[in-house]
């Protein structure tokens, strides 16, 4: 099975709080993948298709984080999960 | 990582600090604890100081009689003058001069209980023992149905937070929704509990984030639970295998152990908090030693035991 990693670094001016994550959450809904986010500091595993696993997360602006797919769709969304996570805006 | 500061704050321990205050960040590395009778009979070859030290009432008579013995003073030191994380003594009982002095100039936390030696284990070893066992999150929700901690397993958007509504709208408590804290307890207990930050919150599609403490009140919501049962929901597919009768026993492991598991298929127009609900009341009647599907069974193997003994009648 198609399983991709990276690590990212959140851009976001207030970290990755509900409208980010639920944006994240949101794009990733109709993949076929499973995606998993954790905080590279402590390696713990959530499912990024939970928005309270994703907030659990509570990752601030400069966070190093890592991805994790897994399935069909796997480039798709770790493209999807890197784009919300590099978007600066504070909204 | 745990300081003694928090050992010290743990009001069912009953410690006062005796000296050595600024020691109290000191870190704890391990949950094992050591009583150093055989050190101060000067066997300290095998000390490990990564230990919590527990003076109870042997080595404290000990040291009242022979705490002034300079080989005895001088293994008390090197006690003392070690990475220890803390030294408590048991029962109320006095600290020698010896010891508070030879604290104070080590920084070490010299503290106090008023709790006898074993039940002081107990409690101190139960309270450790969070911080050093094996944990992991898992990705699913907890429920306590009758006093059964059911873990409801299953990919994202199959249900399993509106499952555990409806659950908490019958009656029953949530743990945990969407992501579990599991920690294995004595290597044969799981328990599961919620991240405090979203502790009591779920989401429901279509509603967003609700605090249920807040709509159901109190009892909706439990800070943790062992869990009984493991029950994954799946998106119905007619060519799945679903359990039919329920004689075969389906196990779940997690952090190495097994816990009983039922696989339910989810399709419209079945009432999954329902199925959940007689699983974990099915899944209580197996531990008190019923089993149904069994005591079917065997109902109908005598029946087709007695019926071919009566036909074997009917030849002769």
């Amino acid at each position: 099975m198609e399983e991709l990693k990276v690590d990212l670094t959140v851009m976001n001016e207030e970290g990755l709080h509900a409208r980010p994550a639920s944006q994240l959450v949101q794009a990733l809904q109709g993949m076929e993948c499973q995606v998993f986010l954790a905080k590279v500091d402590d390696g713990e595993e959530v499912d990024a298709k939970s928005i309270l696993g994703v907030m659990m997360l509570a990752a601030e602006r400069g966070t190093k984080m890592s991805v994790r797919a897994k399935g069909k769709d796997s480039q798709k969304a770790i493209e999807a999960v890197s784009r919300i996570l590099s978007e600066k805006g504070g909204s | 990582m745990i300081q003694v500061e928090s050992v010290r704050q743990q009001e069912n321990l009953h410690l006062s600090v005796l000296c050595g205050e600024e020691g109290l960040t000191r870190e704890i590395k391990k949950a094992d604890l050591n009583r150093p009778g055989l050190e101060l009979a000067g066997c300290i070859e095998f000390f490990d100081p990564d230990r919590i030290q527990i003076f109870g009432g042997g080595e404290m008579h000990f040291l009242y009689e022979k705490g002034d013995d300079p080989s005895v003073e001088e293994i008390l030191a090197k006690i003392f003058n070690s990475a220890v994380p803390c030294a408590i003594i048991t029962n109320d009982l006095p600290a020698t001069d010896d010891m508070i002095e030879k604290a104070r100039t080590n920084h070490v936390p010299l503290l106090r209980t008023s709790l006898s030696t074993t039940r002081f284990y107990k409690r101190i070893y139960e309270f450790l023992e969070h911080y050093f066992s094996p944990s992991t999150l898992v990705h699913g929700t907890l429920v306590d149905i009758l006093g059964m901690g059911v873990l409801l397993l299953g990919d994202s958007g199959v249900g399993k937070s509106e499952c555990a509504l409806e659950l908490v709208s019958k009656g029953h408590s949530l743990v945990a929704d969407d992501v579990v804290r599991v920690v294995c307890l004595g290597d044969r207990i799981l328990n599961g509990s919620c991240p405090h930050l979203i502790r009591h919150y779920i989401e429901v599609r279509g509603l967003g984030i609700v605090d249920l403490s807040k709509l159901y009140g109190i009892r909706a919501i439990r800070k943790e639970k062992s869990i009984d049962l493991v029950i994954t929901l799946q998106d119905w597919k007619p060519e799945t295998y679903v359990e039919r009768v329920g004689i075969d026993r389906q196990l779940y492991e997690l952090l190495g152990v097994e816990l009983p598991h039922l696989t339910i298929p989810v399709k419209p127009g079945r009432n999954i908090s329902t199925i959940v609900e007689v699983g974990a009341r099915d899944q209580r009647l197996k531990l008190l030693g019923i089993n149904s599907a069994m005591e079917f069974n065997d109902r109908l193997m005598k029946m087709t035991a007695g019926s071919s003994s009566e036909m074997a009648g009917t030849i002769h």
